[in-house]
């Protein structure tokens, strides 16, 4: 294939990912790495380096956009990042320690949760109780707007969510992604914050995750510009096209068939790690 | 728990959060700062974008017809990891140098992000937020020269 070809059918892929991915709600980058690898047979290094980089791109995007709604929570945010960030770190040496194919299984099994909590995903908890002591002693308690006006809100489990974070900064660094779906599990689940203020406050950490484990793949040569460079722009313009659509187009239905791409995806990666190996 | 000690618990989260200033006060300055934050970022994938799209148009305008050589991981040419290193690269020609330079600028702007987190706390004189974020700054920077 021709550069001009490759690079012109990566940008549509990567388009698509990304407003599906923002129509969704689940994220354009965690099927970033099976389009490229599995579609058009980049080697999985690469494909983790050029989603990194987009992962940046698209939290920014994202943070440019609801900074001014007042929806993200900073102080949650930069407290979960202390952890998430190291894990950053840790995942991102890890992953050239470990052979292609266990990332590739690895990869598979993020994919298959991603889809398992975004079709389960339900509406905000009654958070009527007291939050933790640690939630007050650390002022995450906050407010957003509504349409009835400032709502105040609680926070809960913060160690709980400190931890998962961390967890979620691993396999960023280690697969290349945001783990959005992760990060969706440790403040809505666990935190219970309500749903609008944990995907901003997702939107403005993930960056900084992905950032903290960049400089490794950027050492490593995960970053090839030719390749990122379709990627980032195509998944960067889809997203912004995506989240302007959000409140037309946020059917379930929409939401359940992205999820069936994810599983059958998140199926191939596993068997193919299993099998062949990828890259 | 009852609902009144709950909501009394709320108030008192609310004010110690604003630490000496009045909360209307301190909510506005953090808004005001939260628009700073969101406009930099703007600007900063603006600015990006356009050296990776430039830079992407360059090199297609030299390469398009050559094939691609994405199948095998062999790790690329170390004067791209580094601002300097891609800069030397664009001196010398390097098309797709242009493109990293921008893909270099994504992860600066997250170090900005942090930065402007931590001058938001600490215009709030909130102690505990700055040591975090100077933490998580840290971690950043030790990732990128580490």
């Amino acid at each position: 294939m021709t550069i001009l070809t490759f690079t012109a059918l990566v940008f549509t892929g990567s388009f698509g990912a990304g407003l599906l991915g923002a129509l969704t709600g689940l994220g354009g980058g965690v099927v970033l790495v099976p389009l490229l690898t599995l579609g058009f047979g980049v080697d999985i290094h690469y494909a983790m380096g050029a989603s990194l980089v987009s992962v940046l791109g698209m939290s920014s995007g994202a943070t440019a956009r609801f900074m001014k709604e007042g929806l993200a929570n900073l102080r949650i945010g930069m407290f979960l990042e202390t952890g998430a960030t190291v894990g950053a770190i840790v995942g991102a040496l890890a992953a050239s320690h470990l052979p292609a194919q266990v990332l590739a299984v690895l990869f598979g099994a993020v994919l298959l949760y991603s889809a398992w909590t975004s079709a389960r995903r339900n509406e905000d908890t009654d958070a009527t109780a007291p939050s933790d002591a640690l939630a007050v002693k650390l002022r995450m308690e906050g407010e957003y707007p509504t349409k009835s006006g400032l709502v105040p809100y609680r926070a809960y489990k913060v160690v709980h969510g400190w931890v998962v974070m961390g967890i979620a900064g691993v396999l960023s660094g280690l697969l290349g992604i945001g783990a959005g779906a992760v990060k969706v599990l440790a403040m809505d689940h666990f935190m219970r914050l309500p749903y609008k203020v944990s995907t901003t406050t997702s939107n403005f950490i993930i960056g900084i995750t992905a950032g903290a484990s960049a400089g490794v793949y950027f050492a490593r040569g995960y970053v090839d510009p030719g390749l990122t460079m379709p990627v980032m722009l195509g998944v960067l313009a889809g997203a912004l096209i995506g989240s302007r659509l959000l409140v037309a187009a946020n059917s379930r239905a929409l939401r359940l068939l992205f999820s069936a791409v994810v599983v059958l995806l998140g199926v191939q990666m596993i068997y193919k790690g299993f099998h062949w190996g990828i890259g | 728990m009852s609902a009144p000690s709950s909501e009394r618990m709320l108030g008192e989260g609310l004010a110690a959060r604003a630490v000496g200033q009045s909360p209307v006060d301190a909510r506005g300055r953090e808004r005001a700062m939260e628009r700073v934050i969101g406009w930099s970022m703007l600007v900063g994938v603006l600015v990006a974008g356009s050296f990776v799209l430039g830079g992407g148009l360059l090199y297609l305008a030299r390469h398009a017809t050559e094939t691609t050589h994405y199948r095998v991981f062999g790790a690329q040419r170390a004067e791209f990891d580094s601002f300097a290193g891609a800069l030397g690269a664009i001196a010398h020609g390097s098309r797709r140098a242009v493109i990293q330079v921008g893909l270099l600028l994504l992860v600066v702007l997250q170090v900005v992000r942090v930065l402007l987190a931590g001058a938001l706390f600490s215009r709030q004189r909130d102690w505990l937020y700055v040591v975090l974020t100077t933490f998580v700054l840290g971690v950043l920077v030790y990732g990128f020269v580490g």
